[in-house]
């Protein structure tokens, strides 16, 4: 598919969904929950498509954008506009740092790392009574303002929409870039990029800075969206269930892991993730296209059409 | 009170050394770290626990059930994952993608299976006994029992027996072990077969001792990690000082900095460790 074909494509699937989500609140519930697991999906498929980085930190970087918002709107109402870059910049900087401290570590090591990392967090938020609420979290978040406007639930979802259709169009562009192109080279060799003068590090952990900046998006537009946080939104729990999201869907693209959350939501429409059986059928399914389709549903489909088009 | 807090620590030691060991034979014999693990610990326990809630239902078929599924588990991840995925690719990342997958379809089949509220299993032998003025579960002497004689049987193994001293060459070397000629796709289902029967048995001992729910994987998979990390994988001993190791940190921890502390201080260490024990540790290879 040529880019601008996917651009069209995608815009017009993007439409769909808004007209589709709009129709009535429960719509709308169900639509904010697919809009912040493909943040978050998103925010994973960088640093894993790009430089084959796992990080399972990023329950922490969602809680960032949640607990940005709701402590700023409680401590200091007026300085609610800036809860967003300072969101961002806190993730960023967190996964930066964590990136420093394990940037040694690989494979199971580095997963371990991380996943302590996220249940600390989440520990954190659920125990520092003065500064997250503790297990009651926060409430009463006000609606955000852009130009004395307020922005209701419907524009919170379009708003979602339009931030997902640029970033995954953005991710793909990086992918094919220069820099994309240098990241995808140090992760099947390292050794060999490093020697022709990639800098291999500094853009692992550029992408896993990048990725956490995208995750926050989701806490962000999530605690807007409910006007409250609680701390077991951001249980490591869901880091499990969003890192099956890209592989899912394909890691030859980034609307792999959008189509990876659209799927999740689908299987569990708005029940808890954790009590149903959806949640099984997801997982084997997950297993299944590991062991059968390892390019994902949107690689295999892909395959499938070359396939047609030679025949 | 002391010697009890002394005793309840040895014998979470000794559970984290169990889970540690079954890591050691799994990494020895495919080269994975096996997440699953603290998986097949949790859904022996919650089926031993199910099975033997009704006083008069025989235990030994919620002890047969309970071995059965962690054998079964172990075999899928081997033959039914790992072998078929290193065929097609030697990167580890698919490894751990499938295997935090399976971790997570046993943790749904177990809450689907036996519910999702924590289950306590009937212990193996009822009674308790005196020693310096303190009481003590028969079930607890007979767990720690087990798991000394469960760690002098495979470091025996590893020494003496011909599974045992094949396992550690195809451990070191797995295309020079295939090209002396030794079995080694038996010898790897032998090992993951092991680490199965030593989960389940962990899994029966340590549910009458916790309640354990669908959920309770994710801890026992994280501390027996650390275990093995800290205790190294040089001796089949090493996992089993590891497990006390933690044990240790994570009742100091919580007795002197408070309960929630813990997972502070383990994340520290993870780091620590992960740091300043370079050798091996940094990157486990995938063998071929």
């Amino acid at each position: 598919m040529s880019r601008g074909r996917e651009m069209l494509l995608t815009l017009a699937l993007s439409g769909g969904f808004l007209g589709f989500v709009e129709a009535d609140a429960y719509r709308q519930d169900l639509g904010m929950l697919a809009i912040a697991y493909a943040l978050l999906a998103l925010g994973m498929y960088l640093p894993l498509a790009l430089c084959g980085s796992l990080s399972l930190a990023y329950n922490a970087y969602f809680a960032i954008g949640a607990y940005a918002v709701a402590i700023i709107a409680q401590q200091a109402p007026a300085l609610l506009p800036l809860a967003v870059p300072l969101a961002i910049a806190i993730s960023m900087a967190t996964a930066a740092l964590l990136g420093l401290v394990t940037r040694k570590l690989s494979g199971f090591h580095l997963a371990v790392a991380t996943m302590m990392f996220g249940i600390a967090v989440h520990t954190w938020l659920q125990n520092t009574d003065s500064i997250t609420g503790g297990a009651t979290g926060i409430g009463d978040i006000p609606r955000p303002m852009i130009f004395g406007w307020a922005l209701d639930r419907g524009a919170l979802i379009g708003l979602g929409v339009a931030l997902i259709w640029l970033i995954a169009t953005a991710i793909a562009r990086l992918r094919v870039s220069l820099i994309g192109v240098a990241m995808r080279a140090q992760r099947e060799s390292e050794i060999a990029a490093a020697a022709s003068g990639v800098p291999t590090a500094a853009l692992r952990i550029l992408a896993l800075a990048v990725g956490a900046g995208i995750a926050t998006l989701a806490g962000v537009l999530l605690a807007f969206m409910n006007r409250f946080v609680l701390p077991d939104s951001f249980a490591i729990k869901v880091v499990f269930l969003v890192l099956f999201m890209p592989v899912l869907g394909g890691l030859s693209t980034p609307w792999g892991a959008v189509l990876g959350a659209l799927i999740v939501v689908a299987f569990t429409l708005g029940f808890d993730f954790f009590q149903g059986p959806g949640s099984l059928t997801f997982g084997l399914l997950t297993l299944a296209v590991l062991l059968l389709a390892p390019a994902g549903l949107l690689g295999g489909f892909a395959r499938l059409r070359r396939r047609e088009r030679s025949a | 009170m002391e010697l009890s807090l002394l005793l309840s620590g040895i014998e979470t030691g000794a559970f984290y050394g169990l889970v540690a060991l079954g890591y050691f034979l799994f990494l020895r014999a495919t080269g994975a770290v096996n997440f699953a693990m603290g998986a097949y610990v949790m859904f022996a326990g919650v089926a031993y626990g199910s099975f033997s809630e009704d006083p008069s239902a025989p235990l030994m078929l919620a002890i047969v059930s309970a071995l059965g599924a962690a054998l079964l588990f172990a075999w899928i991840t081997e033959d039914g994952i790992l072998r078929p995925m290193l065929r097609r690719t030697h990167d580890e990342f698919g490894a751990v993608m499938a295997i935090v997958a399976l971790m997570f379809v046993i943790e749904q089949l177990a809450g689907l299976a036996f519910g999702r509220r924590p289950i306590l299993g009937r212990e193996l032998l009822d009674g308790t006994v005196l020693i310096a003025g303190l009481a003590i579960d028969d079930h607890d002497l007979l767990a720690l029992a087990v798991t000394v004689a469960i760690f002098a049987g495979v470091a025996a193994w590893l020494k003496h027996g011909r599974y045992g001293r094949m396992l550690r060459a195809v451990g070191d070397n797995e295309g020079a072990a295939r090209a002396l000629g030794l079995p080694v796709r038996r010898v790897r289902l032998v090992a993951v077969l092991g680490t199965g029967l030593i989960c389940g048995i962990a899994g029966i001992l340590v549910a009458p001792q916790t309640a354990l729910s669908f959920q309770s994987h994710l801890s026992f998979a994280i501390l027996g990690f650390i275990a093995l990390v800290l205790g190294g994988v040089g001796t089949a001993w090493a996992p089993l000082v590891g497990g006390m190791l933690v044990s240790a940190i994570e009742s100091l921890s919580a007795r002197y900095v408070g309960g929630f502390a813990r997972d502070y201080v383990l994340l520290a260490l993870v780091i620590l460790v992960f740091s300043f024990r370079p050798q091996g540790l940094f990157t486990i290879r995938v063998r071929a």
